[in-house]
């Protein structure tokens, strides 16, 4: 078995003449959250996408939970799952509809029971009937997470997974995550803007910047090799091109 | 093949819940079909009146009107569920789960299959109960001849599946009206006979055509004909459709359009 729940080596996408992921190599041990951090257009929806079987590489090998992607992607899709507020379930679906059809494509066993304990945990329950589309922005994540865990992954791919929610309500949704990665040694890959959530959640940090991966380390390394106050600041350096500076 | 059935069932959940919710949908199911007969139905009725040779033909119209829906709405309701699945923007969670492309074009086909008998049949109903329709006179035969026209239906929805995942929402117009386009070819109201014929090596390409000449044959006291080269047709067309789907769908992974949908 891979010690590694996700390994990139050598990807690359084209578009034509954009290359909007280039060369791209790293691991992802299990059990641990890793950010995806970099400006627009840097390429992290793309290797998301990548990752996750939506979009086929023009070369390179991608391998998760020791299957290559390639060939083998419905193996691991069933133990993969994922969210973004920029994707949205059926709108005219019930919350529980939405739930229950993604349980069953999933083939998970007790699809009501697995769907109650989410509702309760994402606080869903009082909005079991409502079509999604009637949901607030902030209801729409938390259905995308309940949704995300409905099958209880190995590997989660979260593209800005508190997006649009108030800081209490990221606050508990960043303790749930947090659980769940430790007591289902479950590994995240996370795309995310917010710096401070970044920082909290995350272990190890892949900086992108134009489709190439131009930094990694945990938070706190890359804080001190760039020498600034936070992840944030690190960000700005990287994006503005002051890479020079670091340490 | 259990995992297949229940992804396939839970696909076609999904189409029920959103039906169950949808009163215009609900009412779609029906409406076109059972318009589409009552024309024929009326027109049956004028025929009648003018006498029996007319009878007759409005008779066979109307028959053929009912088994034309079998096709068209088979088609219809194909790109219909398939739409469902654009407008809501859902490939990029639903590609991410273990469903595989054929368990998603069989649960699409399954529901349009579904949704297309329970409106025919409504409109047979209607027909037969309003205008005295003489469908089932075709008697047992109605099941392969029927049997036949669900094909064509699903390797029409297939190809229209596979231009939109090649060419996006772009060429819609052209979903809409494929099935219309091939009508006038398709000999569904009048016989072969009736095109020039330069226009007959045409017809017979479309296994529709021989279904409607074969339909028109034993309702006139004939033999059954034209089951054989309208199933060898539409196999034919089935397996290079699924191959034009295939290759629409790698297309359209490699080039993110299941990630960025719509126009």
């Amino acid at each position: 078995m891979s010690e590694n729940a996700i390994l990139v080596r050598d990807l690359v996408k084209q578009f034509g003449p954009v290359t909007a992921v280039d060369r791209l190599n790293f691991a992802i041990p299990r059990g641990t959250c890793v950010g995806l951090l970099g400006g627009n257009g840097a390429g992290k929806t793309t290797t998301i996408a990548m990752l996750l079987g939506l979009v086929t590489p023009t070369s390179g090998n991608i391998t998760v939970l020791g299957h290559d992607m390639a060939h083998d992607r419905f193996t691991a899709l069933a133990r993969m799952n994922f969210t973004s507020p920029y994707v949205d379930l059926p709108h005219r679906l019930t919350v529980w509809e939405n739930l229950s059809v993604y349980a069953r494509l999933y083939g998970v066993a007790d699809v009501a029971g697995r769907i109650d304990e989410l509702m309760v945990q994402f606080d869903l329950t009082a909005l079991r009937d409502r079509p999604s589309g009637k949901l607030s922005a902030g209801q729409k994540t938390r259905l995308g997470l309940a949704k995300a865990l409905i099958n209880d992954p190995d590997v989660l791919l979260l593209d800005e997974p508190t997006a649009s929610l108030d800081p209490d309500t990221a606050d508990r949704l960043r303790s749930a995550l947090e659980a769940y990665r430790t007591t289902h040694n479950c590994t995240i890959l996370m795309a995310s803007h917010n710096m401070l959530e970044v920082e909290r959640m995350c272990s190890h940090v892949l900086m992108m910047k134009k489709g190439k991966l131009v930094d990694e380390g945990s938070p706190a390394a890359l804080i001190a090799k760039y020498g600034r106050a936070n992840l944030e600041a690190v960000f700005l350096a990287i994006a503005r091109g002051e890479e020079e500076n670091a340490a | 093949m259990s995992g297949s059935l229940t992804r396939i069932g839970a696909m076609i959940h999904r189409h029920y819940y959103l039906l169950r919710g949808s009163g215009p949908r609900f009412i779609e199911v029906f409406f076109w079909p059972s318009l589409e007969v009552m024309l024929w139905g009326f027109l049956s009725l004028y025929f009648a009146k003018q006498g029996t040779g007319l009878a007759t033909l409005g008779q066979l119209a109307l028959t053929c009107a009912i088994l034309w829906q079998v096709f068209i709405r088979g088609q219809m309701n194909t790109v219909i569920t398939f739409f469902e699945e654009m407008w809501s923007r859902n490939f990029g969670h639903l590609f991410v789960t273990p469903l595989r492309p054929w368990e998603f074009v069989v649960a699409i086909l399954s529901v349009a299959g579904i949704r297309m008998s329970i409106g025919v049949s409504f409109a047979a109903a209607v027909a037969t109960l309003l205008f005295a329709a003489q469908l089932f006179s075709v008697g047992f035969l109605l099941v392969p001849y029927v049997a036949l026209l669900m094909l064509m239906g699903c390797w029409m929805g297939v190809i229209m599946m596979g231009l939109i995942f090649r060419y996006g929402m772009a060429v819609e117009w052209l979903i809409w009206m494929a099935g219309f386009v091939l009508m006038p070819l398709s000999c569904v109201y009048y016989p072969l006979t009736a095109l020039p014929e330069w226009l007959h090596p045409v017809a017979r390409l479309i296994p529709v055509t021989h279904v409607f000449e074969g339909v028109r044959s034993v309702m006139s006291g004939g033999p059954a004909t034209g089951f054989v080269p309208a199933l060898l047709l539409n196999l034919l067309y089935l397996g290079l459709a699924s191959l034009f789907l295939r290759r629409s769908l790698d297309y359209a992974r490699a080039n993110a359009m299941l990630v960025q949908q719509g126009e």
